[in-house]
């Protein structure tokens, strides 16, 4: 199930909320990891076995380490356990296909290629069992001994699905003991409409764009057109996300959780170094703590050092997804954050307009690596963005998404929640924004599921 | 108590259209989308476990959802806020001209329509065929197209489809120039895909001076008109101030006229006028074999069309001037050859929009 779509505003959530809120404290995780398993299966009866596979062997794992441990061993067989069922899945859902492919052309072998449909979330939720696993392991928090508790972190639906990445340690307390308030769930209201709004009338709005270019012909595009298709992806891929992570954070606020952060206006940045500390920051720090760190960090020289960011880049890449495109990607954000490292960041801090516009471009070419997974097209689609292709194709959707453009821009930055500070969060100006942007984002979302049949063409 | 306004509002949504959802009665049939709409689904252990009961619970909350038109229109509302010049694929041009959006073609079904028309000419050499594609608006309405949105080539295609056929013994009835010469005039709908009946006139007037036979003129048949007709763009992109358009229908006596022989009333089924879908009353809809014997004194011969929805407006023209029209619709007939081998019509004429002629799969029926 996802978020933005009217099963989950007009059933699930009334259902759900009813439900927990009645529900008495000491139940509410048990509540919770139900609804969170139906709220999973649902639409894919299949998800409902491994997710619960999942559950049950990070919670064997991790009391069976702690076991160990008390009998003086370190518990390594149940990391192994941990690490090799969950990269395993991983691998087995996400990359065996990928890995198939690959070794059919590199040896000529004719391994058969295997079409799975991935498991939703699998890479989220894989990544965030492990980190309670490693935790664990390195005795920096305790294995959870109830069950309930332990399945309704993993399953935990407003984040189980596409993020944030939710380490145990961030929510260990709240399992236990939280409190539910009402302005607390007010709050959670208003990230919730906000991330919704970034999802549906932004993200939904501009990609139409980048969905038109890209089902053109990229050999007749002109250069304007190009940039225009580009930048639309670049806010789209934006408030999906950070949408989809808003929706998460305020779903746990009305629940009691606090999440972490997950997106801080990363379009504002000066540099690719800044860019990733705004950028999906939970996926960056799992990264650094749970590979970067344990390869040495930048502790073991410097050659050292960026063969781990190297390494981390890649793997960075290769978790968006399984195709060559994204490990380029990830490595192309691997030379540039080895080149600033190296000299190029004191100078773009200190800069003012250059440090911006470096970032943006450097961005959206990246973006290109990242939409277009065909390297023929891919090549095509540079050409023209760097060739000078005149044309006038450019006008109408320049026109016709000007203003969502527009929109795109001032809501990468800052300003409208400057703007909130300074009315205050419970000025009325602000609530009925809210309200206007959650009916408007229903009459969207039901608006694309409307169907009508006209014969069309009789 | 101004921090929980938000909160009372949400809880108020998200409940209330809950509850209303549950007490609403559904509805079987939307007027507007022109379907039915998803019922609840029964539940069964297989369908759960085979994954289309929540496949169709999901459709059916989507289709049942209250006040489902409204929330439509506050969404072409929103896109018009937006400054988009479109909504759900239907291109917004001058003077409330919709236009439906085509900057692609796939050619494939258009060319192997060519070779059935081909082989249907070929087949039936001896007798009189003539063959018309009718532009759609875009192609003849350029000038009120949105600025730097391309579009199909249409009158070059129609062209190209022309000289294909070349050689082969069929007339072309080449109407595009026609259309074009009157293209200030309202010969195309605002808010439907099709022409409209003064546009389908310009065609018939085409026609019958290719075969040299004498127009009925318009000024000679009493017209009716019937206003605010909403059609299929206004359906799809429910522009909130799209100006509504106005049929016209003329009264052209038919002494006899039977849809796929069962006797019916009239070229009209007048009913349709007050409905929604008011086109469908132009010749009762869309049919398989319309026989029309014509009342109007003068009319003389025979002849067969097979046509779209296009022809239907077109038809009663036809039956001022012949006495015995055959309507073939492809998609709802199959039987071509007995129909051409028990009749000497003195005129065939294949009549497609170029829409329907880049996308029907029935055309095969002409050759077989």
């Amino acid at each position: 199930m996802v978020f933005s779509s009217v099963l989950f505003l007009f059933r699930f959530m009334p259902v759900v909320f009813g439900l927990y809120y009645l529900t008495p404290r000491r139940w509410k995780n048990a509540v919770l990891f139900v609804v969170s398993l139906i709220f999973y299966s649902w639409g894919e009866i299949r998800y409902f076995p491994i997710m619960m596979a999942s559950t049950l062997v990070d919670y064997v794992a991790s009391l069976g380490i702690e076991r160990r441990r008390a009998k003086g061993f370190r518990g390594r067989g149940y990391l192994a356990l941990s690490m090799i069922f969950n990269l395993g899945s991983l691998g087995f859902f996400k990359y065996s296909g990928f890995l198939a492919e690959n070794l059919n052309t590199l040896l000529g072998t004719s391994i058969p290629v295997l079409s799975l449909t991935l498991p939703l979330g699998i890479s989220f939720y894989t990544f965030q069992t492990m980190s309670y696993t490693i935790d664990v392991y390195w005795n920096t928090v305790e294995a959870e001994r109830n069950f309930i508790n332990f399945g309704a972190y993993v399953t935990l639906f407003p984040q189980l699905i596409a993020g944030p990445i939710v380490r145990y340690t961030d929510v260990a307390r709240e399992l236990q003991d939280r409190t539910h308030t009402v302005e607390g769930v007010g709050k959670g209201i208003q990230t919730f409409i906000m991330g919704l709004g970034s999802k549906v009338l932004i993200a939904n709005n501009i990609g139409s764009l980048w969905t038109r270019v890209e089902a053109m012909d990229f050999a007749t595009l002109s250069t304007p057109l190009a940039w225009l298709g580009i930048t639309a992806f670049a806010l789209q891929i934006y408030f999906d996300f950070s949408g989809y992570s808003l929706m998460a954070i305020g779903l746990g606020k009305m629940l009691g959780f606090d999440f972490p952060q997950n997106f801080n206006y990363p379009y504002i940045s000066k540099s690719i170094t800044e860019f990733w500390r705004r950028w999906h920051m939970t996926l960056g720090s799992w990264f650094r703590e749970y590979v970067y760190i344990p390869l040495g960090g930048n502790r073991k020289g410097a050659a050292r050092q960026y063969f781990n960011i190297l390494v981390v880049w890649a793997a960075t890449g290769l978790w968006h997804g399984a195709s060559w495109n994204f490990v380029l990607w990830g490595l192309y954000f691997a030379v540039f954050l080895s080149i600033e490292k190296a000299f190029l960041l004191k100078g773009l801090e200190k800069s003012r307009v250059f440090s911006h516009l470096y970032l943006l471009i450097l961005v959206l070419v990246s973006w290109v690596l990242f939409a277009i997974t065909d390297f023929t097209r891919l090549g095509q689609f540079f050409t023209r963005l760097f060739g000078g292709y005149g044309g006038s194709d450019w006008i109408y959707y320049l026109r016709s998404y000007g203003i969502t453009f527009a929109l795109g821009f001032v809501c990468s930055t800052p300003v409208l929640r400057k703007l909130g500070d300074k009315l205050g969060e419970n000025h009325l100006l602000v609530t009925l924004f809210s309200a206007g942007v959650f009916l408007l984002s229903v009459a969207y979302l039901v608006d694309s599921t409307y169907n009508p049949f006209l014969y069309f063409r009789f | 108590m101004k921090k929980y306004i938000l909160t009372v509002f949400f809880a108020l949504c998200i409940w209330g259209l809950f509850l209303a959802d549950m007490l609403v009665p559904t509805r079987e049939f939307s007027q507007l989308e022109n379907r039915p709409l998803a019922q609840s689904p029964t539940f069964s252990t297989r369908a759960l476990f085979s994954n289309t009961y929540t496949l169709k619970y999901e459709e059916y909350v989507n289709d049942q959802f209250v006040a489902r038109d409204s929330w439509i229109t506050v969404k072409s509302l929103g896109e018009s806020a937006l400054g988009k010049q479109e909504n759900n694929g239907v291109v917004y041009g001058r003077n409330n001209q919709l236009f439906e959006e085509a900057s692609t073609l796939d050619d494939r079904q258009f060319s192997k329509n060519l070779e059935f028309i081909r082989e249907f000419v070929q087949t039936y050499g001896d007798r009189p065929v003539t063959l018309t594609i009718i532009p759609n608006s875009y192609a003849i309405l350029e000038e009120l197209l949105p600025q730097g949105l391309p579009f199909i080539d249409q009158k070059k295609l129609i062209g190209d489809y022309y000289r294909e056929l070349a050689g082969e013994p069929v007339d072309i009835c080449d109407v595009t120039p026609a259309l074009l010469e009157r293209k200030d005039d309202y010969i195309y709908y605002r808010t439907d895909h099709h022409w409209t009946t003064q546009g389908a006139y310009l065609a018939y007037r085409e026609f019958m001076e290719l075969l040299g036979r004498d127009v009925v003129a318009l000024e000679e048949l009493s017209a009716h008109e019937v206003p605010d007709f909403y059609g299929t763009y206004y359906s799809k992109a429910k522009k909130w101030n799209a100006l509504p358009d106005v049929i016209t229908w003329y009264d052209v006596k038919a002494s006899d006229v039977t849809i796929d022989l069962a006797p019916v009333e009239g070229l009209y089924d007048h009913e349709m006028w007050g409905q929604r879908d008011k086109y469908k009353a132009f010749l009762h809809g869309n049919n398989g074999l319309t026989v029309i014997q014509s009342g109007e004194e003068g009319a003389q011969g025979s002849i067969l069309v097979f046509k779209d929805s296009y022809g239907n407006s077109l038809v009663p023209f036809l039956v001022g001037s012949f006495r015995e029209v055959c309507v073939v619709d492809l998609r709802y007939y199959n039987d071509v050859s007995a129909l051409l081998e028990e009749n000497a019509y003195d005129a065939v004429w294949v009549l497609y929009n170029f829409a329907t002629l880049t996308t029907d799969q029935n055309l095969y029926k002409l050759a077989r």
